[in-house]
């Protein structure tokens, strides 16, 4: 399989079973993969910045490490923790090649 | 988009005072260690983000008519806390001579972004790429001659705590100039910039740079703007920049960041290549256990253990045994006692020295055989572990504890620094974002958090009692904690802030780092303890004689005796306990030894002590950061509450006829 897919985070998927995910957001990715920022939606703009002065924005690749017990992402040799309800507010798509790719019906591991 | 060579201007100014050099970066990239090779000079030096609370300077080794100031780190323009404001105001009002700015040469880019900031303000700009070991060990290579020649100005390498490229950065210093780069904004931005720069007044940076920090929305240029120009002037600006911000569809400080990040991407691909590592190293697969849901804990339950071991047995058991017991009182007090009886004639000078209350018996000996041993192992704990990096990985695993009193994990920092001493601590709330966590984290520390070294006496006495016993206190204080932090952020107005935290690498503690922060803490702590240890001694050596002492105890008894059910002696402890609560505890103390206290008594008085205001040095802090009228709040809530819980404690525990 050549295209890339999420490969989603159980415990965040679990919240909302059988919802397709139309906006993947950083906070629905399971450890390991990596991903592109896509934008942010509704986090205040202080946060933004902050984020953004560590490259969290559009076009940057992010790793995630973990989702609980918050989010930490790893941007170039930064790691980054967060609560969820910021990941929940950062779009992303899923990368190529790291973690291998998994769709949404398999099981995702965490 | 284009970008266009030019030399900034600067805006003229006047450099009567010597010239400074400003040391600007990100939060943990080695600012500090670096200010320590430059001037020889030793300040507060860590691995958590943002724990430079004072601006420290000194003189350049070898130029001392350089001045070298260390600036808390900042993440970026605007400002997001009260520290990074400091290093705003510092580019504003000193009179800089040059700006070094120091990166993480393992995070290039981020370093990148804030050169382009810097670079625009039109000073003297050197860039320096420490802990270039980090970024070798991932196999990182860098090419700086790229960024050498777009930027116009010296780039360096260095390890500083190896003291490696120092001298590169000292020759370097000898040719800075300004950045010959600035990138070109959209052209919306590019006029709003045109439309300020005539209305500015002249300062230390270029008009330019000012014109877009406005712009951005940074909150301490426009106060500067506000006190440099008239009200008719500002308000154009502010004109200028909402109009700007309604043409836009994104905020201005974005529409900013993303321009610099399409700079950037085209110089990273010519400076930056890494071999791909496979394996991560074990620091880094450490760091990540230690923010495990459930490896974590067990690591927590570690370090506890060892902070346990090292202050509680070691400091507070083993060293205070040896200073207090031997030292003090078989060798030195018997010594001084008998000289200063033969050497002084007059009873009144005598007991003040050597008595019952004397400065020296008392005051001195609590300060240095007592508690100081306790202060130095925790102060050398936490040390260890700012510098282990380990701390922001703690604002993980305790961010649900403080989500429920309306706070997040970074609240941790100053709370276990409170351990050690909650003034100290009161200055690190500077480093939380918003005025509600500063207030709410100031309350809490002076309300419940006791000081590493009333702690050594406490767990003294009730680990005299039993393991009961110092679960009663921890489950009152701990109760106490979350029922008032939880109350507090629901009176308090404005929503609680979510965690946001950098995680540094986790690294082994230097050794002379370690030692360095140990000894400016501890001069902090015997400049502000002991004179207030010999100030409280005096007083009740006054008291008792005068004989004012048993009137005191006679009209606190109501509170004392009767609502608190201790002995009317202990009135003196309360007494001397507003002016530091570890030297009341530690006069229990000395009531408990001579058998003056029961079980219960002990348990009430050391929850009562522990829940009053620190000390007065404290007070006077949170008058200091906080303002009077709040500190005044907080101090009539903090009395009469600890008063409250003490008296509902000796009536449940005699209720249910705990004896220890």
């Amino acid at each position: 399989m050549l295209i890339p897919h999420l490969r989603f985070h159980r415990a965040r998927y679990r919240h909302s079973p059988g919802k397709p995910f139309t906006r993947p957001t950083l906070c629905h990715v399971a450890p390991g993969q990596e991903v592109t920022i896509l934008g942010f939606e509704a986090l205040p703009l202080d946060y933004q910045h902050y984020l953004q002065a560590y490259g969290v924005m559009p076009g940057r690749t992010v790793r995630v490490l973990a989702q609980r017990p918050v989010t930490i992402i790893q941007v170039e040799h930064t790691e980054l923790a967060f609560e969820p309800q910021i990941a929940r507010c950062i779009l992303v798509k899923p990368n190529s090649g790291k973690g291998g790719p998994l769709n949404e019906t398999q099981t995702p591991s965490s | 988009m284009a970008h266009c060579h030019s030399t900034p201007m600067p805006s003229s100014t006047t450099h009567a005072d010597p010239p400074r050099i400003l040391l600007v970066g990100n939060p943990n990239v080695g600012k500090s260690v670096l200010f320590h090779r430059l001037t020889g000079q030793y300040v507060t030096v860590s691995n958590y983000p943002g724990t430079t609370v004072e601006v420290a300077q000194g003189s350049l080794r070898h130029r001392p008519h350089w001045l070298v100031i260390d600036t808390p780190g900042i993440v970026t323009f605007p400002a997001r806390s009260e520290d990074e404001e400091v290093t705003v105001r510092a580019l504003l009002d000193d009179h800089v001579g040059a700006v070094i700015q120091v990166g993480d040469a393992k995070n290039l880019q981020r370093t990148l972004h804030l050169t382009l900031q810097l670079a625009e303000l039109g000073l003297p700009l050197v860039l320096v790429l420490n802990m270039l070991d980090e970024a070798q060990a991932i196999g990182v290579e860098l090419n700086l001659e790229p960024l050498r020649r777009t930027l116009g100005i010296p780039v360096v390498t260095t390890i500083a705590t190896r003291d490696q490229g120092v001298d590169e950065l000292l020759h370097a210093l000898e040719r800075v100039q300004p950045a010959l780069f600035h990138p070109t904004y959209p052209p919306e931005i590019e006029e709003g910039v045109q439309a300020i720069l005539p209305l500015l007044p002249p300062a230390t940076i270029s008009a330019r740079g000012l014109a877009l920090l406005f712009l951005s929305g940074e909150a301490s240029v426009a106060t500067w703007l506000r006190s440099h120009l008239d009200p008719d002037t500002f308000q154009r600006l502010e004109y200028i920049r909402q109009d700007l911000q309604a043409r836009l569809a994104e905020p201005v400080a974005s529409v900013l960041q993303r321009a610099r990040e399409n700079v950037i991407r085209g110089w990273f691909n010519q400076v930056w290549r890494q071999e791909q590592h496979q394996r991560e190293p074990l620091n880094v697969r450490l760091g990540h256990l230690a923010t495990h849901p459930l490896w974590g804990i067990p690591i927590l339950a570690l370090v506890l253990y060892g902070l346990y071991w090292f202050v509680g047995v070691f400091g507070a058991g083993t060293l205070v045994g040896f200073l207090e017991g031997t030292l003090f009182g078989q060798i030195i007090n018997p010594w001084v006692a008998s000289h200063l009886e033969r050497w002084i004639p007059w009873p009144f000078v005598q007991q003040m020295l050597v008595g019952d209350y004397g400065l020296w018996t008392m005051g001195a000996t609590y300060a240095l055989a007592l508690l100081l041993p306790i202060v130095v192992t925790f102060f050398i704990a936490f040390g260890i572990l700012e510098d282990s990096g380990y701390l922001p990985r703690l604002a993980v695993l305790t961010n649900q504890f403080f989500s429920r009193i309306g706070l997040n994990g970074q609240a941790v920092l100053p709370m276990v620094l409170g351990l050690g001493c909650v003034t100290m601590a009161t200055i690190t709330t500077r480093i939380l974002s918003r005025p509600r966590e500063r207030i709410l984290v100031t309350f809490l520390l002076a309300l419940a958090i006791p000081c590493s070294a009333q702690l050594g006496v406490v767990m003294g006495m009730l680990a005299g009692i039993s393991f009961g016993a110092t679960l009663i206190w921890a489950g009152v204080v701990v109760v106490v904690l979350l029922i008032v932090g939880w109350l507090a952020a629901r009176v308090l107005p404005g929503e609680r802030a979510p965690l946001i935290v950098e995680l540094p690498p986790l690294r082994w503690p230097v050794l002379s780092n370690v030692l360095i922060k140990t000894l400016a803490r501890l001069e902090w702590y015997i400049k502000e303890a002991v004179p207030l240890f010999l100030l409280g001694t005096f007083l009740l050596f006054m008291l008792d004689w005068f004989h004012l002492l048993p009137t005191i105890i006679r009209l606190a008894e109501p509170v004392v005796t009767h609502w608190l059910g201790l002995p009317p002696e202990a009135a003196a402890a309360f007494l001397v306990g507003f002016l530091r609560r570890d030297f009341a505890a530690t006069n229990l103390f000395v009531m408990e030894s001579r058998g003056l206290l029961s079980s219960v008594q002990v348990v009430v008085a050391m929850v009562t002590i522990t829940l009053f205001v620190p000390c007065i040095a404290s007070v006077f802090m949170m008058i200091k950061e906080r303002g009077l009228k709040t500190a005044l709040g907080m101090l009539a809530f903090i009395f009469p509450f600890a008063l409250f819980v003490g008296g509902v404690l000796y009536r449940l525990l005699t209720l249910v006829g705990w004896h220890g």
